[in-house]
């Protein structure tokens, strides 16, 4: 058994999720044992990674503490984040969970801002725009149209 | 697998190394390590092996195996243990990971239903799968694919002869009035474009009466517990991955119309009285119809009302 073979057989064990091999051959004996640092259950490690970005936390947002609500009359310069199909609104992933933005936080394009759910299709819908979220439109957990405005963004933050 | 294309079939190390090019120590390690698997393999006197037989695991390997699909399942994720499938679903298409991609687990520690319910989910009893798609749709349309999934996983399940599958609108699916598999489907769109969705199914399949928790031990089964007869997994998993293709292309090109004759067959709802809860008001009335984009049609005394979310119960006579 040459240094190559023993070097893929290292390998295989790595790997895999077995703590030991044992090959023999022409006589020779090669056991391969490894420690497990941890869990050796790939699916666990590699979810509980997961966890925490999908726990709704969000960058923590800045909030504007100086910037007052604007006026009505201003509505003009803010654009709509519109529902995409019919459905039911809601602020945030799960009842208990924290909302995925409030008021005047501060939003990325690309960002979840809620769920439209209809017959057990959660629909994340991603802001197209950066900017800041003016105004929530709609209550948690109430029915919207499509084509209803969900979120006013201020484009200019 | 070469060695599986006879099973019995002593091959040779040395024949097996010289057609996998590589040392007849590997081919020993390959042997040993499929064993821990669950791969029944005899290795004769150190230098013959032969395949004996499969585990019913929810291993690539077996998913792939002679798996009849264009690209649903042929790129598997298998894990013996995660949170949720559906979460690392939505990570893999973040990464764009190729259509059809699914991604299975032997357990799930944080099944998820509907807005954080639980689903419950038994070690190598039943399956946990999410399957990556890129509908190019309108978002509107989207809640098709709930109906859809379950009108595919009926029609898997009914490939086992005696069982009375039903699904109770939207996608619940029932065998004799109690629950034996979910669809959790997670979208990720804007307003006009859809980038992925997530279709999530658990089912029960080999959990005996006792596995369930008490909870839901009267509202759940399994297909093994109404049918008394332990279930190949594998071998469902990939009747499920071939008709949910076929459902799945044909709904993007016919929307629901082309499933509808078999939404209707397997509707528990349809020409019943039911009562439907919607956010605390209650709608009482007959369910006529599901119309095109998948929502419930019920006939009630201000006339027909369409609704697209609801919990739905029947009432008894």
């Amino acid at each position: 058994m040459n240094e190559k073979t023993i070097k893929k057989l290292i390998r295989l064990v790595e790997e895999s999720d077995i703590d030991a091999l044992e090959v023999s051959s022409w006589g020779r004996k090669i056991r391969i044992t490894r420690k497990l640092s941890g869990s050796s259950n790939n699916g666990s490690a590699i979810a509980a990674q997961v966890a925490p970005q999908t726990a709704a936390s969000l960058p923590p947002a800045p909030v504007a503490q100086t910037a007052p609500v604007p006026a009505q009359t201003d509505e003009d310069k803010y654009i709509a984040i519109k529902s995409p199909m019919v459905g039911t609104f809601y602020t945030a992933p799960a009842p208990d969970a924290k909302p995925y933005v409030e008021q005047n936080h501060k939003i990325e394009k690309g960002q979840v801002v809620c769920i439209v759910e209809a017959m057990k299709l959660m629909n994340e819908i991603e802001s197209e725009l950066a900017g800041r979220i003016v105004k929530i439109c709609i209550e948690n957990a109430q029915p919207v149209e499509f084509g209803q405005t969900l979120f006013l963004v201020d484009p200019a933050g | 697998m070469l060695i599986r294309r006879r099973p019995e079939h002593p091959y040779t190390v040395s024949y097996l190394s010289k057609k996998l090019q590589t040392e007849p120590e590997m081919i020993t390690a390959a042997a040993k390590l499929l064993r821990v698997s669950g791969y029944r393999i005899s290795i004769i006197k150190k230098d013959k092996v032969a395949f004996k037989s499969a585990p019913d695991l929810l291993l690539a390997a077996e998913i792939t195996n002679k798996l009849a699909t264009k690209f649903i399942g042929q790129n598997v994720h298998a894990y013996k243990s995660v949170q949720s499938t559906n979460i690392l679903a939505g990570q893999l298409a973040d990464a764009r990971a190729p259509e059809g991609t699914i991604i299975v687990s032997e357990l799930q520690t944080k099944g998820r239903g509907r807005l954080g319910r639980n689903w419950f989910s038994a070690e190598e009893k039943g399956i946990y799968i999410s399957i990556v798609v890129y509908p190019n749709i309108d978002p509107a349309h989207a809640p098709g694919l709930s109906l859809l999934t379950a009108v595919s996983l009926a029609d898997t399940i009914s490939t086992y002869d005696g069982l009375d599958v039903r699904l109770k609108w939207p996608n619940d699916c029932l065998i004799n009035g109690r629950k034996t598999a979910g669809i959790l489907i997670e979208l990720s769109s804007e307003l006009d474009h859809v980038h992925h969705a997530i279709i999530g199914v658990g089912i029960n399949i080999n959990h005996q009466r006792r596995d369930f928790p008490g909870d839901i031990r009267k509202t759940a089964t399994s297909i093994r517990a109404e049918l008394k007869e332990k279930i190949h997994r594998v071998q469902l998993l990939q009747k499920f991955l071939k008709q949910f293709e076929s459902d799945y292309l044909l709904f993007r090109k016919t929307g629901l119309k082309g499933l509808k004759k078999r939404i209707d067959k397997y509707s528990h709802l349809l020409g019943k009285k039911i009562k439907l809860n919607r956010k605390g008001s209650i709608y009482s009335g007959k369910a006529i119809d599901i119309d095109e984009c998948g929502g419930l049609i019920v006939e009630t005394k201000n006339g027909l009302k369409t609704f697209l979310a609801g919990e739905v119960t029947i009432v008894k006579k």
